[in-house]
């Protein structure tokens, strides 16, 4: 079973997340960037949803660290944000991110770009 | 600021200062005289004569010159656009003090010939300035300011060369004069020395007003530009104050978008999970109401996704993006998108595309979005018959059309339907139908921002037709300007 990241520092939508996805992955959730590289580091997980606006790291700064980091950089990174406007895609993917998604989370978008990162 | 600076004429001579010069004139004469009367060197004493005299008429020339400069740099500096009043008054003042030197030197060609001189420039002046009045732009008054300033650099170096040699005979006459005096004329001549100083005194206060009246005018165009700098400030500053208000409203409008889509967020996805685990545990009535929680909050951020668009293209930050690309694509494209909208067994969709249809560069992106919100108005409206999408071209210009057979729209309402939240029959087709009441609004700014229009022609219940036209090249032709939406 392939292990994701959650990033959110929202209990409501990571409630959300959680829900959608523990019947098929394992799970792992962080609630800001910071703790977020903790995690990674010692849960490697295979994919990361990583929100954009979190408290102490936000999830730009966070990706950076990420993807400089020689042990995490494999790790792609899904944006997952209420950044929607125009602008907000490019720069996240400017930060690192591998793909982006908007909230409202559309459910199925979301399980596509997983099947799309996991073959 | 303008009324600081007083018109020119007020610097001219004062009745003292005419007073003076004729007084000038006349205790020359009386030198004259003293010439004759002491029997001196008569050629080197008329030289001397003619050259004080001709030194008055030179040095008013030399002070009309400046005093054309003067108006010339002012038109020049402030754009005075087609008021030429200053320097048409000017102009004339120094055409006339020219023409009474003339005729006052006539004969003495060591005078009128570079006095001809002063006149020849004088013409090249006025075809600059005709020119510049034919065509009193911006560009065009820098470029003949630079010009007029050559001439004017001219006249002033001519004008001070002749007053200078005329000065130097002036003075080299009186000492031949003195030098072949006998001895009882030296009480005479000391009298007439008392009076050349005298006048020379008179001519150089003549040439000092010029000096002032040119430092006076500078000072006062210099008080006017300081003015000019502070209002350019303030300006300036009311510019950064909008940028930054401006900046706040993006600002406001991101943090607004993220804060709602937020708890958005949880209220769909929580309701799509009660909706997809519920179905077959909870009551049918149930699993409609869910629906009906899904069908609102998906309009909630319709509207919000369309505020926001509205609120970017008002702003102006709204960017084109223009790619060239094939528009028959993108309308068959478009009508596969809402196909599924259709109702199908009694709606049928058609596309008639010119075959000649050129490749278009605009915003794609933006194209579509339009076509999408006319065709599934079309989709939402009719009931049965037809909906026609057809594309085609002509001078420059791609027209979309979309007709249907649908319920129409009554002449009345036809005239507010781009209004935003205005849909033809009110709250009434609202419920029946749907949408935001925003999106023909948007289609329409949208269709502005490419520089074309959208119009609609329809009949109550007999079908309605919307037509886009935009550029076949984005930022060619004729922008369409009445953007604004008015809200």
């Amino acid at each position: 079973m392939k292990k994701i990241l959650i990033v959110e520092d929202n209990r409501l939508n990571l409630d959300l997340l959680v829900q959608l996805l523990e019947d098929d992955y394992q799970l792992a959730t962080a609630g800001n960037g910071a703790v977020a590289i903790e995690m990674a580091e010692q849960e490697q997980p295979d994919l990361i949803l990583m929100d954009m606006s979190l408290p102490v790291m936000d999830g730009w700064e966070a990706t950076r660290r990420i993807k400089a980091n020689d042990r995490l950089k494999h790790v792609p990174i899904i944006a997952l944000t209420a950044h929607a406007m125009s602008g907000d895609e490019q720069r996240a993917l400017a930060a690192g991110c591998d793909g982006f998604l908007t909230k409202p989370l559309d459910e199925e978008l979301l399980f596509e770009k997983l099947d799309q990162f996991f073959g | 600021m303008r009324e600081t600076i007083p018109p020119l004429e007020t610097l001219s001579l004062t009745r003292t200062q005419i007073a003076l010069s004729i007084g000038t004139g006349l205790l020359l004469l009386l030198l004259g005289a003293l010439v004759v009367v002491g029997n001196l060197n008569i050629k080197a004493a008329n030289s001397a004569f003619s050259a004080g005299y001709a030194l008055t008429d030179l040095a008013q020339i030399e002070r009309g010159i400046l005093l054309l400069r003067i108006e010339t740099e002012e038109f020049v500096e402030y754009l005075a656009g087609p008021d030429f009043r200053g320097v048409d008054r000017q102009r004339a003042l120094l055409e006339n003090q020219l023409r009474l030197a003339i005729s006052e030197a006539s004969g003495n060609t060591r005078l009128t010939e570079p006095l001809t001189d002063i006149q020849n420039d004088l013409v090249e002046f006025d075809e600059i300035l005709d020119n510049l009045k034919r065509d009193p732009t911006p560009g065009n008054i820098a470029v003949s300011g630079l010009q007029l300033e050559d001439v004017l650099n001219d006249l002033e170096s001519d004008a001070k060369f002749l007053y200078n040699s005329e000065e130097n005979r002036f003075f080299t006459n009186i000492a031949a004069a003195l030098r072949t005096q006998s001895g009882y004329q030296t009480l005479l001549l000391a009298m007439g020395g008392l009076f050349i100083v005298f006048s020379m005194g008179l001519i150089i206060s003549l040439r000092r007003s010029v000096n002032s009246e040119l430092a006076r005018a500078y000072h006062l165009l210099e008080e006017e530009n300081r003015e000019r700098l502070r209002l350019f400030e303030e300006a300036q500053q009311a510019r950064a104050a909008a940028e930054q208000a401006n900046h706040a409203k993006s600002a406001y409008l991101a943090s607004m978008s993220h804060e709602i889509r937020t708890p958005l967020n949880a209220i769909i996805g929580f309701t799509r999970i009660v909706r997809r685990r519920g179905a077959g545990v909870l009551p049918e009535k149930q699993v409609e109401n869910l629906d009906k929680v899904l069908v609102s909050s998906e309009h909630l951020l319709g509207l919000i996704n369309t505020i926001l668009d509205i609120a970017k293209i008002e702003s102006g930050r709204m960017e084109v993006q223009p790619s060239t690309f094939d528009a028959a694509k993108l309308v068959e494209e478009s009508a596969t998108t809402v196909q599924p909208m259709i109702k199908q067994g009694q709606v049928e969709l058609k596309t008639e595309i010119e075959p000649e249809l050129p490749l278009v560069f605009s915003d794609q992106e933006k194209i579509r979005q339009i076509l999408i919100n006319l065709l599934s108005n079309a989709a939402k409206f009719t009931h049965q018959g037809q909906i026609t999408v057809s594309a085609c071209h002509q001078d420059q210009v791609l027209a979309i059309s979309v007709s249907d057979t649908g319920i129409g729209i009554s002449e009345e309402a036809l005239g507010r339907i781009f209004e935003e939240f205005q849909q033809a029959n009110g709250s009434t087709t609202r419920q029946e139908y749907g949408g935001t009441g925003l999106g023909l609004t948007i289609s329409r700014s949208l269709a502005h921002l490419l520089g074309g229009d959208i119009t609609a022609a329809s009949v109550n219940g007999g079908g309605s037709t919307f037509k886009l036209t935009v550029p076949l090249r984005y930022g060619v032709g004729k922008p369409h300007l009445e953007g604004g939406l008015g809200i």
